[in-house]
Formats: C-alpha cells, structure tokens, sequence
C-alpha cells in the first residue's frame, strides 16, 4: 500500500522473450556487455509464439508497468509462424488494455534478431523511458491475494441442505458433467459431505468439473443446493490453497481481479457506437442503469473466433433507447465478479462488490438492467448478501418485453432455436420473456428437445474448467440445435455464444453438418429485428416513439452517420462532446420518456 | 349386514362426506348400529378410487369384486340415504346438533326412473368424443355416459359442458327418443336440500392422483409411452377401457420390458409434498406382477428411492414380487427419461448407486409411480366445514397420536385417505374408527340433555 502511495518508482518491466532470436539478442547484449536499464525481467519462452494472453494479464495484476514481448524477426521464425501468433494475441491485448484504461503503450512487441544484442538495449532503454513519462501502474501494489477468512465447513453442509439428501443419485444422473465423466458424480461428493470429509472434497480435483449449472439442483426431491455447495467447497479449497482449476490460462480471471484495484480506471464508453442516447447520472430511482459486464473484454480476447459479443452494449442500449430508456452508463464500471465467485475467489469478488457498490449507488439510478445472464444473477442474488445493495435488478428481455408496444420487430420469418443458459433460466427463472420477444419479432421458434429447466449447458462455466466433456457438452447441445432444422441458435448468454463457437472450431467428433448453426446473441437478434443495426436510428432524438412512422424517418438517418463519421457524431452528440458520452439533459430526458 | 331389517334407533343423523371405500365403511357399520345416515357423494357414483381400481395389494384381489357388495348394500341400506352428485355448501350447529345445506347438482335425468340401461348413452351424437376421468382418459365417454360398468347407482348422468343441449347448441337430441322410460330432463335445475338432523359429520373425502407434468424430466404428456400408475391401472383392467390389454401407445404392440419410477409427486420438496405416499411401493409391485400374470415373458424394472415395505404382508408380497415374479428392483431415482424418437422407447438415465456410473435403460412403456395429493377444491370444503388442513393440504386431526380421526372442529371427523395418503386397509379401518366415534360424539351431546330431562 505505502508503494502505491508514492507518486513514482522506477518501472518494472517483464519481458516475453523467443529462445531463438530475442532472447539470445539479450544473451549477445549481456555477453558485449552493453549497458541497458536493469528495469527488465526475461522469461524466456521457446517461441514467442507461447505467448499466453494470460501471461501478459497475469504480469500487469502482479504490478508489471510494461510487458515486452520479443521474438525473431517476420518470416524469420524458428516454427515458421509462431511470432504471427504472438502479433495477433498482442494486437488483441491492446484492446483489453485501452479497455481497462492502463494504455496500450504499457504493451511493447519487438522483433530482434540474435545478432541485434544493442538493438535489445536500445529497445528496453526506450521502453523504460516511456513508461518512466506514464504514470505507475495503478496495480502496482498487487502482490499476493490476502487468504480468504475462514468459514466453516459444518455450517456450509447445513447452509446448502446436504443433510437432506436421500442418496438418491437423482443428481448424478441428470448432470452432464456426470454422464460423460464416470468419476463426477454429485451424489459422492455431498455423501462425502455428509462424512464430513472436509480434506477430501476440498481437495478433490473433481470439484472444479462441476459447471454449477443447478440441474441437478433443479431435479433434487430434497432441496440439497449442490452448486451453493460446490462454490462454498472451492472457496475453502482456495482456503487451504488449492490453486482451482482455469482455462484459458485464467486470462479472464486475471483481468477480473485486475478490475477490482480500486486505482483503475478504465475506458468502457469507448465500446459504444456513437449515437446513443445515455447519461452519467441518473434523474431519479426510477432511472435505469445499463451494466454492460465484460462483452467488451471477450470481445477483444476471443476475436478470433466468430463472436460479435462486443456488439452486445450498443445493442442493448440502442433497444433500450428504442422503448424510451435513456440508461445510465459507466465508463469505469467493474465486471460483476460472477467467476471469481464461483471460482472460490471470495476475496477477489468482494472487492469488486465493494468498487461497484459505490459507483452503481453513486449515479443515482435506482434500477440496474443488464443483457448478461451471469451479471444479472450475481446483481441479484450474490451482491445483496455481500453488503448493502438496494436496486431492482432485471434482464433485459425482461424491460423490454414489458415495453413491447414500443418495439417495432421485423425479423424475418426463418426458424430459430432458443438456448436456456443457466443463469437466466435454472438460476432465476427467466423462461418466458426471451421467448415472447422471439415470438414477437416474427421469426419461427422452434424448441430443442431440451428446453427451459431441462436445457442443456453450454459446457463451460465461469472459466473454471474446460476439455474433452465440456466439448462433448457442447457437441450434444448442438446437435440438439441443429435437428430442430434452425438456421440460427439464439443465446442470450453471451458465454454461451463463445462456448458454442469455440466447440466449432477444430475437429469434432461428428459431422460439421450436424452440429454447424449459426449462433447470435438474443440482444443482439433483436437490436437486428427493431433495425437498429449498423447506427440505425441511433441518431435518431425522436427514437423513443417508435412505431412505423419513426421507422420510415430512420433509414435516411442511419445513412448520413455510416458515410460520415464526423457529421454523424456531430449530429449525436446531444449536448455531448466525447461522442457517445452524452450529457444528462438532453432533449429527450426532458420529455420523462425514461420508463 | 341385517338387510333390510335394521330399524333407526337414535334420533340423530349422521352425515358422510365422500362415498369410497371409507366413507361405505363407516356408513353401514353406523347404519347397522341403527343410526340414520346421509351420504353425500360429490361423484354421480359411490366407489372412489378404490372401484376403478384392478387388484389391491397385498392379497391381488380384484377391487371392484370386494368392494361392489359394499356398494350395493350400502346403497340400499335402508339406514342410509345417498345422495351422489351433491356437494356440502354450509354447515351450522355444533357437535350433536348441526344443520347442513347440500347442493344437488342436476344429473338432467330424473333418478326414479332411469333404469340404467344405456340407450341414451348409445344414442349420444358426441358418444366417444370425451375423455373418460373413471378411466383416467384412456377410455372415452359421450355427453351422457355411466362413469364405469359398476356404478352405483346405476343411473346415467349428462356432463354440462360437453352436451350439446346445455351448452345451447344444436343437438338433434336422439337421446330423449333413445329412452323409454322418458328420464331425460334437460330442465332440471340445481337443488338445496337441507339436513337439521345431523348429530356428527364424517368427512371421507379421498384424494386425487398427482399429475406429473410438471417434473419434465420424466416426459410425462411429452412421450407417448410414459403414462401414470392410475392409466396402467385402467389399462389391465379387464373391465378397462381396453379390457386388460396393456399396450403401447404408438404402435399397439404390448411391450416386454417396462420400467417404474416410484415417489414421484411425493417426497419431494419441490412441489412442498416431502411426505411418502405410503403406497407406491406396493402398488408398483402389484402393478408388476399383473403384468407378468397377463404376459409371462414380460420384465419389469421398478426403480425406487427406499422400498417401504412397512404393513402386515407387505414385505412378503416384495419378496413374493422378486422372487416368483422376477421383479427387479434398482435403487435409484432416475435423472432423466429420453424417449427414441423412431421406437418411441425411452431410455432411464440414473446412477448404478452399487458400482457407479451412469446407466441407462431402454423400455418399452414407463409408468410413474405417482402420489397421492389433497383433492382438488379440498380448501373450499375445509372452509365450509370450518375445519383445518395441514401444510400439505390433508385435513388436520385434533391430535394425531390419541384423537386421529378427530378433526379440528368438534362433532366432525376425517377419516380415510383426506387426512393423510393411506391405503383400502387402512381407510376401512378408519372408516370404522369414525363411525365410533360418531355414535359416541352423539351418545355424549344426548346425554346432556338427558341429565337435564332428569333434573326437571
């Protein structure tokens, strides 16, 4: 704490460097004995093409100022491509990091060459340079979590109604976990509980295969509440030091611990399109405030795959504009915590509690709408029980099917499909509001052989584990999908659309032709069916009235603000000069179209 | 017993609520003890559930052939007045002395001449084109119809809502030509009737059957082949709708290997019913070996979640089931049922509890086991009475370990399977138990007037 205090340190850098080239360029500069600023930590990998976007999130949390990544020169690489793996995974992360507001620039790729040893001192004396003009890192104090506070593993058994369980074996026998993985079984795990072999649950890798998906809870004769009991297990696991399990490295994590540094200050408006009509602070409680969780993030991590989840705020805001909400944004607002939390990371989560709690209460609004099954969970449920919390939370199929009057849907009338996630549905009960809004845009909905409570999961949860069942998972749902002779897969659950997509990508264990859907996220389908797609109507003052006479007004509008970026920003910018930031009293704020 | 020859020895009444296999019990063994009794039967027939019933367990006798004399002596009793299709709508007074207001629905046939003959039932232009309830609608039924062969009495009934007449549409109404002794009359009205007599109240109200639907995992009205135990019940019956032939619903073909999945609607806390049904057990047994009496290649499977065995019999009829039936029993309660969309078989997903893992079985027909719940518009009754009900929705007994048939109000008891789930044995018993307890609730309130008789 006191290090962060003091205004400036010398920066710290860790360098990300390739055996071949870089880091026997470093080797050339030591062994010549040219002078370079100590300020650097190599690690050196085999190719950079190791580079994990992990790795780079990972150094930033534990206080790095600048990470540096160096590998052979372009079409000089040892493993022919590797350093274009490194280029794309770096170009990624600048996004991440303008996002989180540390800056791109703490972020340096270098090609050197083994034989370009002063080139290497050269590269790290001007890095240091320009990170010494920056400020520190506002994660400079990170170290070490602090242990998490001891809870008791008795009262956990009685908190979650293990005692009442019947051992049964219901639950084992509708996991999906359980099916594909014969040494999962939920069942043996509470009868363990039951035998108060606290060591052995904790301890037990098994306990991060579950994808707390509340099936089994959903199905249980005797109300054992085994993903609050799982969620429990891992906090104590993490207790005792048990390290979890993460996929994907546990970039995502990272990212979300990173956000719950109370210094950071990040820059979440600059995922919004121009054009949209929001606010700061809210004019009263009836004032809704948008969450927009960590789309943005995702977006730029999993560019790779055919996601467009970082449409998902503007899309939510342009719908929410669309029925007279003005919502209230936040450039600095923290991801909910919801996979710290259930990763076992109490600690983690409390902080972002703490950080959202004040911010959130601090803009006035009384209601919080989000377009994220997990957000919306952890808004509702989780943040009420770690603190003081007072809003009404929804999801936003919920405010919209409410306001449905105001929506004016034309989607066209193929046949889609409708996936349940977890969060939404098992979780809070959030059935019925999706599949209205579907209904109502035109389109044809068709049910998967397992719908609404009985739907199957995507796979994955919460990063915490992914492989050959979270595949199997995915395969199953998809096939589902795709027999109901859909052209789309619509999720609302922006977790669900990656999961699902990733499970597309590489071999699979069944014909493409049998599992290939196309999936799009609920928001997003619906920001499509009003026509608010590509700034439709988003320059639009007078979008609260929708309707057919608004709808005619809008197309000519859209065009002005796709041709000319600066018009349009001219044009939408209602009293706002960072372009989607507008002010709160704006034209259509004073009409009390808000509700 | 004493036909016809019993006299009325006391000057109250008694009155019974629900004409099953309680509430007959405790009407003849009062009427018998010379009380008069007045029988109220919400049903256009007496009988209850137990008459649509196959066999009962633990002795496999058929149901309806134990329990058709009793229906017939009971409705001929001549200390007993049936009243079937009515129902209590208010109740006054006190222990010994109420005064009770029943309505009769209209039957749209004049009782004291229909002869029961069914020609209008044959006549009907809607004959078939309902569900029948009495067969847990498998069977089908027309506007005018007799819920089953034996109903007592055996007086055809008009449905409201299906006749075409009531419902004010065109009807070339065949049926009134249909009946020679001119018992149709579409005119009827509901009617009070009014009791002032009434000394005590047995309320034998019975139960209804939980329906499944709403636990999707198991399919329940989403697979054709999953039915409930009362639909396999009317299924090999042989006075059922396919005369005790089972067969599958796709194909017609009988199936040769069948699965059971107990408790469902009971012990569970997710619809708020954490009791036991007190039945499933045995019943799923008996349901089994039926099925192996009728086809000897048959194979059963009942999966169970703790096999409660617990009345007299109950355990060597288990044993009898596993052993000379070849019954298999696997303790497990299933996660899931998957149907195959081309065979319409379904496949049992549950967790080999013994050597781990997940299984599934495939079978051709799927019966849950399902329980017994209050009936429906059991608050309505409880309101007019001024009685209480549990959390669950049974009627409270005043004290369920020394007054059990005792209800919450003095002078009315609760007997039989409307208090608490229970089995024939058991509701007879109880059956007996109340109309104990009548006489003596009655003997009680007539002693106090009585001693001041005396005093005068």
């Amino acid at each position: 704490m006191a290090e962060r205090k003091s205004a400036k340190r010398e920066p710290r850098i860790v360098a990300f460097c390739c055996n071949w080239c870089a880091y026997a360029g470093a080797d050339l500069a030591g062994v010549s004995r040219v002078q370079y600023a100590p300020n650097v930590e190599i690690i050196r990998t085999m190719c950079s093409g190791r580079l994990d976007p992990a790795f780079v999130v990972r150094a930033f949390r534990l206080g790095a100022d600048g990470v540096m990544v160096a590998g052979c020169h372009e079409a000089d690489c040892h493993y022919i491509s590797g350093n274009q793996y490194a280029k794309r995974r770096v170009e990624e992360l600048y996004d991440v990091l303008d996002l989180a507001g540390l800056g791109r620039d703490r972020l340096l790729l270098r090609w050197i060459n083994a034989n370009e040893g002063s080139l290497f001192a050269q590269t790290v004396d001007d890095f240091v340079d320009r990170l010494s003009k920056m400020s520190t890192s506002p994660l400079a104090g990170n170290g070490q979590a602090q242990p998490p506070s001891k809870r008791d593993f008795e009262e956990l058994v009685e908190a979650t109604g293990v005692l009442n369980c019947l051992e049964c074996g219901k639950c084992t026998a509708s996991c999906p976990v359980a099916r594909r993985d014969p040494t999962f079984s939920p069942r043996r795990i509470i009868e363990r509980a039951l035998e108060d072999l606290a060591d052995e649950v904790e301890t037990d890798r098994l306990l991060w295969s579950c994808l707390t998906c509340e099936m089994c809870e959903q199905r249980c004769p005797s109300g054992v509440q085994f993903c609050d009991f799982v969620r429990g297990a891992r906090a104590e696991a993490r207790r005792i030091g048990s390290l979890g399990r993460a996929s994907h490295t546990g970039v995502a994590l990272d990212l979300m611990r990173i956000q719950g540094e109370k210094g950071l200050k990040q820059n979440r408006l600059r995922a919004y399109p121009e054009g949209l009509k929001m606010k700061t602070k809210a004019t009263g409680k009836n004032d809704y405030l948008y969450f927009a969780g960590c789309a943005p993030y995702y977006q730029a991590l999993y560019s790779e795959l055919p996601v467009r989840v970082g449409e998902i705020p503007g899309d939510a805001v342009a719908l929410l504009n669309a029925v007279g909400v003005r919502p209230v944004v936040l450039d600095n607002e923290r991801c909910c915590g919801h996979d710290l939390l259930w990763n076992g990371d109490i600690e983690g989560f409390g902080n972002l509690v703490k950080l959202n709690a004040r911010e959130l209460s601090a803009t006035g609004a009384g209601k919080i709408v989000t377009a994220c099954p997990e957000c919306y969970r952890t808004l509702k449920l989780d943040y009420p029980e770690h603190g003081k919390f007072d809003f009404e939370v929804y999801h936003i199929s919920e405010v919209l099917e409410e306001r449905l009057g105001k929506l004016d849907l034309k989607a066209d009338k193929s046949k889609v499909t409708l996936q349940d996630p977890c969060r939404l549905g098992r979780h809070l009960g959030v059935y019925d509001a999706p599949r209205k809004l579907i209904e109502e845009s035109g389109a044809e909905l068709a049910e998967m052989a397992r719908s609404r409570g009985d739907a199957i999961c995507c796979g994955v949860s919460s990063w915490v584990s992914c492989g050959r069942c979270s595949k199997a998972v995915q395969v199953e749902r998809l096939k589902e999908a795709v027999s109901t002779g859909a052209g789309r897969l619509i999720s609302p659950c922006l977790k669900c659309s990656i999961h699902f997509n990733c499970a597309l990508t590489g071999e699979l264990p069944v014909p493409r032709k049998e599992v290939e859907i196309e999936i799009v996220d609920l928001t997003s389908f619906l920001a499509e069916a009003a026509g608010l797609k590509d700034g439709a109507g988003r320059t639009e003052k007078e979008a609260s009235g929708a309707g057919k006479k608004a709808a005619a007004t809008k197309k000519p509008a859209a065009k002005t603000s796709a041709k000319s970026g600066a018009a349009g920003k001219k044009a939408s910018g209602a009293g706002g000069k960072k372009g989607s930031k507008t002010t709160v009293k704006g034209k259509s704020s004073s009409k009390g179209g808000e509700r | 017993m004493a036909e016809g020859k019993a006299k009325v020895l006391h000057e109250k009444e008694v009155m019974v609520v629900g004409g099953g296999v309680c509430g007959i019990q405790a009407a003849l063994d009062l009427a018998d003890k010379g009380f008069q009794v007045r029988m109220v039967e919400r049903e256009p027939t007496i009988g209850g559930r137990m008459a649509i019933l196959d066999k009962v367990f633990p002795t496999n006798d058929c149901s309806i052939c134990i329990l058709a004399p009793k229906m017939i002596m009971c409705y001929n009793h001549p200390n007993i007045d049936v009243m079937t299709y009515a129902e209590v709508k208010k109740v006054t007074g006190k222990a010994g002395d109420f005064k009770v207001t029943a309505l009769k629905k209209p039957r749209y046939i004049e009782e004291d001449l229909c002869t029961g003959c069914g020609d209008c039932i044959e006549a009907c232009v809607l004959a078939g084109e309902f569900p029948n309830k009495w067969d847990a609608g498998i069977g089908r039924r027309g506007a005018v119809y007799m819920p089953f062969l034996q109903a007592v009495p055996r007086i055809a009934v008009v449905d409201e809502e299906s006749c075409l007449t009531l419902r004010k549409e065109k009807c070339k109404m065949p049926c009134l030509r249909a009946c020679q002794r001119k018992a149709m009359n579409f005119k009827q009205k509901p009617a009070e009737v009014t009791l002032d007599n009434i000394g005590a109240i047995i309320v034998a109200t019975g139960l209804e059957d939980y329906d499944p639907s709403e636990i999707t995992e198991y399919g329940y009205g989403r697979y054709t082949n999953v039915i409930t135990a009362m639909e396999y019940e009317r299924l090999i019956n042989a006075s059922g709708p396919t005369g005790g032939h089972v067969h599958r619903f796709n194909d017609d073909q009988r199936p040769r290997r069948m699965g059971f999945i107990q408790c469902v609607g009971a012990r569970d806390l997710r619809m708020g019913n954490p009791y036991c049904c007190s039945v499933c057990c045995m019943y799923a047994t008996k349901d089994a070996m039926l099925a192996r009496e009728h086809y000897p290649d048959i194979e059963s499977y009942i999966f169970y979640t703790d096999l409660r065995a617990f009345g007299k019999g109950f355990d060597e009829y288990i044993r009898r089931g596993r052993e000379e039936y070849g019954i298999t029993y696997i303790r497990a309660k299933p996660g899931e049922v998957t149907e195959d969309p081309d065979t319409k078989n379904l496949f049992i997903w549950y967790e080999d509890l013994e050597e781990g893992g997940i299984k599934s079985m495939e079978v051709e027909f799927l019966v849950l086991s399902t329980a017994f719940v209050p009936f429906h518009g059991v608050e309505n009754l409880a309101k007019t009475l001024g009685v209480e009900l549990d959390e669950y929705g049974f009627f409270r007994a005043e004290d369920d370990l020394l007054n059990p048939l005792d209800s919450t109000r003095p002078g009315i008891l609760v007997a039989g399977a409307c208090q608490a789930p229970m089995d024939v044995t058991d509701s007879v018993e109880q059956g007996g138990g109340a109309a104990n307890r009548a006489a003596e609730i009655i003997a009680q309130a007539g002693k106090k007037t009585v001693k001041k008789a005396r005093k005068a």
